[in-house]
C-alpha cells in the first residue's frame, strides 16, 4: 500500500513538472498539442493526487501501522471520526492535503476556463503545475507520508488528545485550503504578466477566484479562533502567536486586494499595485507554511521541526525573484489609464484602506520576525508579545472600520464636499451618541474601546441608511413590497449589497472582539464542595467531583450550578480526561454557557484529596457574535460572488446609488 | 509602492491633488510607524536561556524576560489544587526555580516538556512567571492548528 501511494505521488510530480514545462513551450513553439498535453497533465495530476490521498486514508482506516505516518498519528482505539483529523494531523499528511487540494483546484480551474484564451491559460497551467511540482518533490522525496516502519508496531501512538475535537475536522483543512487557494489568483497574475495580457480580462477572472480564496482563508482563521476558544482553556480566541499571524497576514493583504481590484475594474488604475498585492499574498501564504515548518520562530504551536524548512525558503526565494523580475519587465505595460480626480472619491478612500492594510500587515510581520532581526542585529533575542500587537493593530483596525463606512458611500471620481457632509452627518452623530452611550454604561476609562464601538456604530448606520434608501427608491419605482424590494435590491446588485452584508458581519465581529477584550472578567478560586463564588451577574456553586469512565478514557468532572441574577439557569460541567497512553497529560474540557450577552467560561484547574477543586472562571462579553458575524460575512461573500444572470440589470444598482447620493 | 500611485501628468489640477494624496498617505505611514515604535519601546522582552539568566546575577534579574528550558522531572508541585504551580526549568547551563500563578496551565505541560515562561526573578531567587507556554515537539504535532 505504501509503495502504491508513493508511486502515485512521484508520478504526479513527474507529470506536474512536465506540464509546467510543456505549457509555456507550447506557447513559444506555437504548438497547440503541447498546450493540450499540459492541460491533460493538470487533470492527470488531480487523479494521481486523489489516488495518493485515498491510499493514505485507506491506510488509516485499516490501521496499517507499517506506514510510519499512520503509526505515529493513529491508534486502534481512536474513534473513526478522527481518522480524517489524523490524516492532516502531522506534517507529511498536511502537505499531502495541501498538494491534493491544489491539484483539485487546478483541475477545476483548468476545466472551467478550458475555452478561455489558450495562451493565458497555458501560463496559468505552468504556474499551478510548478507549485504542484514543488509539493510533489517534497512529498515524494523529502517528507513522504508513505515512509515505512522498519518494524511494524502492533498499535499506533495515536493523536494527541488535545486534537480530539470536532474543530480539528474543520479548522486545519479549511485553513490549509485557504493558503492553497491563493495559488489560483497568483497563477492568473503570473500568467497575465507572462502572456502580456494585462487588460481588464485577467483581473475580472482573478477577482472571482480571489474572493473564493479570501473566503476560505477567512473561514479557516475564524474556525481556528473558535477551536482555540473551546479547547485551549485560556478564555481567548486569538493570541498573536507567530502561527496565527502567518495565517492572518495573507488574509489581510487579500482583503486589500479585493478592494483595490474594484478600482482597476472600474477606472483602469492601480495595475501594478494590484499585481503586487496578489503576488505578496501568495508569498505570505508560502511564508506562513515556512514559518510553521522551520522552527525559526518560537511558537506555542509545536510543530515537528524538520528538514523541509530550507526547501520552502529556497522555493519562496525563487518565486519572489522570478515573479518580481517578470513584474519589472512588464512595468511599462501596466500604466494607469486614469488618475485620481479628487481626495473626496471612492478611489482615494480605497487607497487609504490599502495603505492601512499594508501598514497593519507590516506591523504584524515586523513583530513576528522581530526575534530573528534582533538576534541578527544585536546578538540577543528580543520578543514582542500580544501587548505589542494589540497596541499597534487596535488603532489601525479602528480607522479601517471607520473607512468601511466611508468607502462605499463615496462616489467614484469626485464628490462634492457639501453633499458628503450632509450624507455623513447623521451616521457620525449616531456614532458619537453610541460611543457616549456605551461610556455612560461601562465607564470612560477605555477610550479605545469606545472609539471602536463608535466606528462600528458609524458603519452600521451607513449600511442601514443605504439599504433603506435603496429599498425605498426601488419600492417607489416598482411598487414592490418592502421585503420584495429589499430582496430584489440585493439580488440585482449582488456585488454591492453582498459587500454590505460582509461589512455588517465584520462590524458584528469588531463589536464582539472589542467587548470581549475590553470588558472580560476573570477570577480564579478554590472551592470546597457546596461552596459558591460570584462573578459579574453570575453565581457558581460547586456540586462536587465525579469520576467516570468511557472506553479508552477516565474522566474526572466537576459540576457547578449556575445562577444568573439569583435565578438558577443551569449546570456547567468542566472535566479533565485521561486518555489511555496519555495519562500524564490530561486534556481539559472547558465548560461554556453561551448567551447573547456573554459566555460564562469555566475551566477545571485541579483538585485536592479533600474534594476541593480550583477553577478559572471568565465572563466573556458578546463572544457568540464573533461566530455569528463570521457566518454573516461568509453569507455576504456568497451573495457577492453569486453569478449575475442578467448583467444588463446591474445598472439599476448604479442608478439608485447615484440617486441616493444626488438627493443627499 | 510609489509606482502604482497615479502618475502625475499634464492634466491641469493634478499636482495639487497629488500633493493631498501624498499628505494623507504620508500621515498614515507616519502614524503606523509611530504606533510601531512606541509599542516596541514598551513591550519588548528579552528571550534568554537559564544560563544567561543565572549569569546576570541578582541585579539583572529584576527585568521582565522570557525564559526557555525543560521542566526537571519530579520537580512539578501543584499548589492550591492547581491554581499555582512550582517547578524547576533547566537547560544545559543550569536550572532555575519557577513559580507560576494567575493563568491556565496548558494541558501539554508536564515533566521534561519544553516550556517558555515570562516574568522576572523575585527577591527569593524564584522566577515569578506570569505566562507559561508549553511545547512538546516529540509527541505533539498540531499541524495547522493556527488558532491557539
Amino acid at each position: 500500500m505504501a509503495d502504491f501511494g508513493h508511486i502515485a505521488i512521484v508520478a504526479a510530480f513527474v507529470i506536474a513538472a512536465y506540464a509546467a514545462i510543456a505549457a509555456p513551450l507550447g506557447v513559444q513553439l506555437r504548438a497547440p498539442e503541447l498546450k493540450a498535453s499540459a492541460y491533460n497533465g493538470v487533470l492527470g495530476v488531480a487523479v494521481l493526487m486523489t489516488v495518493a490521498s485515498g491510499t493514505l486514508l485507506l491506510a488509516f482506516m485499516t490501521n496499517d501501522f507499517s506506514i510510519k505516518y499512520v503509526a505515529e498519528h493513529s491508534s486502534r482505539e481512536m474513534p473513526n471520526s478522527l481518522v480524517a483529523a489524523a490524516f492532516y494531523g502531522g506534517q507529511a499528511g498536511s502537505l499531502l492535503y495541501w498538494g491534493w487540494t491544489l491539484s483539485l483546484f487546478s483541475a477545476l480551474v483548468a476545466y472551467q476556463q478550458r475555452r478561455a484564451d489558450s495562451t493565458m491559460m497555458a501560463y496559468v497551467h505552468m504556474t499551478l503545475m510548478a507549485v504542484m511540482a514543488f509539493f510533489g518533490l517534497i512529498l515524494g522525496f523529502v517528507a513522504s507520508p508513505f515512509e515505512k516502519m522498519a518494524v511494524v508496531p502492533s498499535n499506533g501512538l495515536g493523536l494527541n488528545p488535545l486534537l480530539y475535537d470536532l474543530g480539528m475536522l474543520y479548522h486545519p483543512p479549511m485553513l490549509l485550503a485557504g493558503y492553497m487557494s491563493w495559488t489560483i489568483p497568483f497563477a492568473f497574475a503570473v500568467a497575465a504578466l507572462a502572456a502580456g495580457r494585462l487588460d481588464a480580462g485577467w483581473i475580472r477572472t482573478t477577482r472571482r477566484y480571489a474572493l473564493v480564496a479570501w473566503a476560505i482563508l477567512g473561514i479557516g482563521n475564524m474556525l481556528g479562533g473558535w477551536w482555540a476558544y473551546r479547547v485551549l482553556g485560556w478564555g481567548g480566541y486569538w493570541g498573536w502567536d507567530p502561527v496565527e499571524n502567518s495565517a492572518i497576514m495573507p488574509w489581510l493583504i487579500g482583503t486589500a486586494f479585493i478592494h483595490s481590484v474594484m478600482i482597476q475594474e472600474r477606472r483602469g488604475m492601480l495595475k501594478v499595485w494590484n499585481m503586487a498585492l496578489v503576488l505578496v499574498t501568495f508569498y505570505l501564504a508560502i511564508f506562513g507554511t515556512f514559518v510553521v515548518r522551520s522552527g525559526v520562530i518560537t511558537s506555542v504551536h509545536s510543530f515537528a521541526q524538520s528538514s523541509i524548512g530550507p526547501f520552502f525558503l529556497a522555493f519562496l526565494s525563487l518565486v519572489v525573484a522570478s515573479t518580481l523580475t517578470l513584474l519589472f519587465v512588464r512595468l511599462p505595460r501596466l500604466r494607469s489609464e486614469n488618475q485620481l480626480d479628487s481626495m473626496l472619491s471612492r478611489e482615494a478612500s480605497f487607497l487609504m484602506n490599502n495603505l492601512l492594510f499594508l501598514g497593519l500587515v507590516f506591523a504584524i510581520f515586523w513583530g513576528t520576525i522581530f526575534p530573528l532581526v534582533s538576534e541578527a542585529v544585536q546578538g540577543t533575542k528580543i520578543t514582542v508579545g500580544p501587548p505589542f500587537f494589540n497596541q499597534v493593530a487596535g488603532p489601525i483596525m479602528i480607522v479601517l472600520i471607520a473607512l468601511m463606512g466611508v468607502g462605499p458611500l463615496m462616489p467614484w471620481r469626485k464628490g462634492r464636499a457639501e453633499s458628503l457632509i450632509r450624507l455623513f452627518a447623521p451616521p457620525v452623530l449616531f456614532a458619537v451618541l453610541a460611543a457616549i452611550g456605551v461610556g455612560l454604561f461601562k465607564g470612560f476609562d477605555q477610550p479605545k474601546a469606545l472609539a471602536s464601538f463608535g466606528a462600528c456604530a458609524f458603519v452600521a448606520a451607513t449600511i442601514a441608511t443605504e439599504l433603506s434608501k435603496g429599498t425605498l427608491a426601488r419600492r417607489q419605482a416598482t411598487g414592490e413590497t418592502v421585503l420584495g424590494a429589499l430582496g430584489n435590491l440585493i439580488s440585482r446588485n449582488n456585488r454591492r449589497y453582498g459587500g454590505y452584508v460582509v461589512h455588517l458581519g465584520i462590524v458584528m465581529i469588531a463589536v464582539a472582539v472589542t467587548a470581549s477584550s475590553a470588558y472580560q472578567l476573570e477570577q480564579s478560586t478554590r472551592l470546597q464542595p457546596g461552596a459558591s463564588m460570584a462573578i459579574g451577574e453570575y453565581r457558581l456553586t460547586f456540586n462536587g467531583l465525579r469520576e467516570r469512565s468511557e472506553p479508552g478514557v477516565r474522566i474526572v468532572e466537576a459540576q457547578l450550578a449556575v445562577e444568573a441574577d439569583r435565578e438558577l439557569v443551569g449546570t456547567l460541567i468542566t472535566d479533565k480526561r485521561f486518555y489511555r497512553g496519555f495519562e500524564r497529560q490530561p486534556s481539559t474540557s472547558v465548560g461554556i454557557r453561551t448567551s447573547p450577552a456573554d459566555d460564562l467560561y469555566v475551566v477545571l484547574a485541579g483538585w485536592e484529596a479533600d474534594g476541593s477543586a480550583s477553577f478559572m472562571v471568565f465572563v466573556n462579553p458578546l463572544v457568540i457574535w464573533i461566530w455569528l458575524g463570521g457566518i454573516v460575512a461568509a453569507a455576504g461573500t456568497l451573495v457577492a460572488m453569486w453569478p449575475q444572470p442578467r448583467p444588463g440589470l446591474v445598472q439599476v444598482g448604479a442608478s439608485t446609488r447615484g440617486l441616493a447620493v444626488g438627493r443627499a | 509602492m510609489q509606482s502604482s500611485l497615479p502618475r502625475p501628468s499634464a492634466s491641469p489640477a493634478s499636482p495639487g491633488r497629488h500633493f493631498k494624496l501624498l499628505v494623507a498617505g504620508g500621515a498614515i505611514v507616519l502614524g503606523i510607524a509611530y504606533l510601531i515604535v512606541t509599542a516596541l519601546q514598551t513591550s519588548t522582552v528579552y528571550y534568554i536561556t537559564v544560563g544567561e539568566l543565572l549569569q546576570r546575577g541578582p541585579a539583572g534579574g529584576a527585568q521582565q524576560v522570557r525564559l526557555a528550558g525543560d521542566v526537571v522531572p519530579g520537580s512539578v508541585e501543584k499548589i492550591d489544587a492547581g491554581l499555582a504551580i512550582r517547578f524547576l526549568v533547566h537547560d544545559g547551563s543550569g536550572q532555575m526555580p519557577v513559580y507560576y500563578k494567575g493563568g491556565p496551565v496548558p494541558d501539554i505541560f508536564g515533566e521534561e516538556v519544553q516550556v517558555v515562561v515570562e516574568g522576572k526573578v523575585g527577591p527569593d531567587g524564584t522566577f515569578q512567571a506570569s505566562t507559561l507556554l508549553a511545547k512538546c515537539p516529540s509527541k505533539f504535532e498540531a499541524e495547522g492548528a493556527a488558532g491557539a
